[in-house]
């Protein structure tokens, strides 16, 4: 008896998606590049990375990723994080594209909650993996009523919620992932980056894809697009910043840094900016 | 080609991946067989086919060989590659009239036409766990087997049906209630596609196909606890409905022949599919009528398609003024939840970072207040 | 000519140039030289991106619509249902305003044209503002274009509802205009 296999002739391939998934993430991307800030919806695969550890970011990268490519993989900035070199390895085996881990080479650069210090150009393409791409979460959890708030351009909960941090706090607490309002029309949710890469998204020589596999949601920042952090006229927008801190290894205070628990020592979040920062000062 | 570090990443994944495999199939017990599996764990491979929406009955038992017995686990390895196959063809419509019944229970009714057929079901066994040995436990398999015991030569009917009325596809209770005029009809007569959730994310307000489809490949645990919250727990006033069936047994799936356009069936499936017969009592229903809630899912689940069909109809009367819908389309599927939980087990030190900048913050704009 | 289906290679060069086209309006790009001879270089936006479960429509280029529907599987609906639609050359006000434009609850739904180009004499230069656009950034449209873009402007006036389009000459020049694109002729 002939098998469906047989019929159709399929051979294996180390692809994880076949070619009409692709073609529907790729329609969704462009949705999304028209639309700047809006979540598109799309038919999410399974990937072979749970959801939640980078199954959207994954599906866009692959849906774009092309043999001739050169791809960068970062967790919290480190290409080494085990969930990055996972990620790469299971997109440079099924594609073909090669590595590297330094920004200016690379045409795609796939990231968990940073962006990289410097490096991207009008030739590169950023994937975010998104845990959460609702901006809203906070102040309103029916779905059926985001929706109409982001159809109808009612961020109002959201500058209220804002103003009352204010007011309890003396300032904004928001920590990663700060909302921002994006080509004056749609609020955004950032993912997880910290308030130190959000200037870079404004007016930026490179397009931003944002992917949320669990949620099942693509967004786009094209590159020379606006991008606000919502604030007021007289609370600053502030990033993170510790007085005095530098890099222990690179001595460099104009990097993002993070820091040992309940210690002075700080290092570059972004690893490779700081080895070659390294590198340069030899 | 830039610098790419050897250094710990790598290596450490490999070394876990060595580890994880080296035990798990160079153990000192004996191999473990796909058959084995099928037929002894039938119902835990039924589970994952249902959970994963995949019909694939030796695939769902490697998977379960390769995830150690972790469901959600050989879930996520059946819809992983899942994701590779192209979608060749849709069915044609299957007609659940025609599921052939291994199993089909009605209580509503004490008897019914096509019989109560209690089937393979444990039920009304007495849950004792069985602790002899090894040894004797085998010796009695093998008994059985051969046909040398006792309990064989007993009665050859063993399955339980009251009457001699037996029909592998049983006239539904259902239709029997519309014969009645006792129940609502919802039925649709504009044929519409039925929502794919695999094509398309389903947000409330969704048809009640996407609703369905969700339902059919979620976590069972989740809609059991779903269905539990509803009616005794801080959630809502869920109805306990009575259930018209309780059905088991194979369903012909069929495709039409591309060239020829005859219709070809390309495989059989078990699944076990439930009516629950729901009492109108609200201010504003039809207290004259009862309603009809349906769940149906791969495989033999009977906890599952009993949540489902509650749930079903649940949702219906709900009516959107509560999040039940929203909660039953976004929060039950096995996947999304479990690896989202488990995502917390990545590095988040950038955003904890960033909170103790704030913390450090607001603390100083205090201190400026008080000052 | 015998159109062929795209390849998964072949599809994503494609893919990659309209991404390229729609984040920087324009501005032009190119479509890969050896497929614009196998098929005419405006179907190849809708070969490497329709499939069996999207809709199209080709009005008035029946051979490629019936070539692009067999080879890709993608359904064939009139303009006022179709996901894409291809035009031969930029087609008229009527046209455009039957193609659909999405809403703010779904502005995802508006349709994607592709255009094909036979650049005449320019008779006005369009400037082009907003996300994505390098300032200064001009479109030389023939009278033909530029009454199209007179009615584009109509339909993207709306925002976030709209159309987004793509141009594409004979030898495979690209260029895109996605709704967001504020075009002002001179």
């Amino acid at each position: 008896m002939t098998t469906i296999n047989e019929l159709i002739d399929i051979s294996p391939s180390d692809e994880l998606l076949d070619e009409f998934a692709k073609r529907e993430i790729r329609r969704a991307i462009l949705s999304a590049v028209a639309i700047p800030g809006y979540q598109v919806p799309f038919g999410s695969r399974e990937m072979p990375v749970a959801r939640g550890w980078g199954s959207g970011g994954l599906q866009v990268t692959l849906a774009v990723v092309h043999a001739t490519d050169c791809v960068k993989v970062i967790d919290q900035g480190d290409d080494d994080g085990v969930n990055a070199v996972n990620l790469r390895r299971l997109i440079t085996s099924s594609t073909g594209a090669s590595e590297t881990s330094v920004a200016a080479e690379a045409t795609i650069v796939q990231s968990r909650h940073r962006i990289p210090e410097d490096g991207l150009d009008d030739k590169s393409i950023l994937v975010l993996q998104v845990p959460v791409p609702e901006p809203l979460r906070g102040v309103e959890r029916d779905m059926r009523e985001l929706a109409r708030m982001h159809a109808e351009a009612d961020y109002s909960r959201m500058w209220v919620s804002l103003y009352e941090d204010k007011v309890r706090n003396g300032l904004i607490t928001q920590t990663t992932g700060y909302p921002c309002h994006v080509n004056g029309r749609y609020v955004v949710a950032t993912t997880p980056i910290p308030r130190w890469d959000i200037p870079r998204l404004h007016d930026s020589s490179f397009l931003t894809l944002f992917g949320a596999g669990r949620e099942k949601r693509i967004y786009a920042i094209p590159p020379r697009t606006e991008v606000k952090p919502l604030t007021f006229d007289d609370v600053p927008f502030e990033v993170e910043r510790a007085d005095g801190a530098r890099c222990s290894l690179c001595n460099s205070d104009d990097a993002f840094l993070v820091s040992l628990p309940n210690s002075p020592v700080w290092m570059c979040s972004d690893t490779d900016w700081c080895r070659r920062r390294r590198e340069l000062t030899r | 080609m830039g610098y790419v570090s050897a250094r710990g990443g790598l290596g450490a994944i490999r070394a876990a991946e060595r580890l994880v495999r080296r035990l798990r199939v160079t153990s000192e017990s004996s191999w473990l067989e796909e058959d084995q599996i099928l037929e002894k764990l039938r119902l835990l491979v039924d589970r994952v086919m249902g959970e994963a929406g995949l019909w694939a009955p030796r695939l769902a038992a490697k998977a379960l060989r390769q995830s150690e017995g972790d469901a959600t686990e050989a879930v996520h390895l059946l819809r992983a590659y899942r994701s590779t196959l192209p979608r060749v063809s849709y069915s044609e419509v299957a007609d659940a009239d025609h599921v052939r019944v291994v199993r089909r229970i009605v209580p509503a009714f004490q008897r019914v036409p096509g019989s109560q057929l209690l089937g393979r079901s444990i039920d009304y066994t007495a849950r004792f766990l069985e602790r002899q040995s090894d040894d004797l436990a085998r010796e009695e398999a093998e008994k059985m087997r051969a046909g040398t015991t006792t309990e064989v030569n007993e009665a050859p009917d063993s399955s339980g049906h009251e009457s001699d009325d037996l029909s592998r596809s049983p006239k539904r209770l259902l239709e029997m209630l519309r014969e009645m005029d006792l129940v609502v009809d919802r039925r649709l007569t504009d044929d519409p596609e039925p929502f794919d959730i695999t094509r398309t994310p389903a947000r409330p307000p969704a048809p009640r196909s996407a609703l369905l489809s969700s339902m059919t490949r979620a976590d069972t645990g989740a809609l059991v606890n779903q269905w539990y919250r509803n009616i005794l727990g801080p959630d809502g006033y869920l109805h306990e409905v009575t259930l018209g069936e309780v059905r088991h047994g194979s369903l012909s799936v069929n495709v039409t022949h591309p060239v020829t356009g005859e219709s070809v069936n390309v495989t059989d499936v078990r699944v076990t599919e439930v009516e629950a017969i729901e009492d109108l009592e609200g201010i504003d229903e039809d207290r004259t009528r009862f309603d009809v809630g349906y769940g149906l899912c791969l495989g033999h689940n009977e906890r599952k398609a009993i949540a489902m069909a509650n749930l079903d109809i649940a949702c219906h009367r709900d009516g959107g003024r509560t999040q039940l819908e929203q909660s039953l389309l976004l929060t039950t599927d096995a996947l999304d939840s479990a690896g989202f939980l488990e995502h917390l087990k990545l590095p988040h030190y950038v955003t904890f970072r960033s909170m103790i900048e704030r913390k450090i913050a607001v603390r100083k704009a205090r201190r400026r207040d008080d000052d | 000519m015998t159109h062929v289906a795209l390849n998964s290679r072949q599809s994503s060069l494609v893919f990659r140039a309209l991404l390229q086209s729609l984040a920087s309006p324009g501005e032009t790009f190119s479509l890969p030289a050896e497929l614009c001879s196998a098929v005419p270089a405006r179907a190849l936006p809708l070969l490497a991106l329709v499939d069996i479960e999207t809709t199209f429509c080709a009005p008035e280029d029946a051979d490629l619509e019936l070539s692009v529907a067999s080879l890709t599987g993608s359904r064939v609906v009139a303009p006022e249902l179709a996901q894409f639609a291809l035009c031969a050359t930029p087609p008229s006000h009527t046209f455009v305003s039957r193609l659909q434009r999405g809403n703010a609850s779904q502005p995802e739904r508006g349709c994607k044209l592709i255009i094909g180009l036979h650049p005449d004499v320019a008779v006005a230069s369009v400037t082009l503002s907003g996300p994505g656009v390098r300032p200064g950034t001009t479109i030389a449209a023939d009278s033909q274009l530029s009454s199209f873009i007179a009615a584009r402007n109509t339909v993207v006036a709306e925002p976030p509802s709209g159309i987004d389009c793509w141009f594409v000459s004979p030898d495979g020049r690209l260029v895109g205009l996605p709704r967001t694109t504020r075009a002002e002729t001179r």
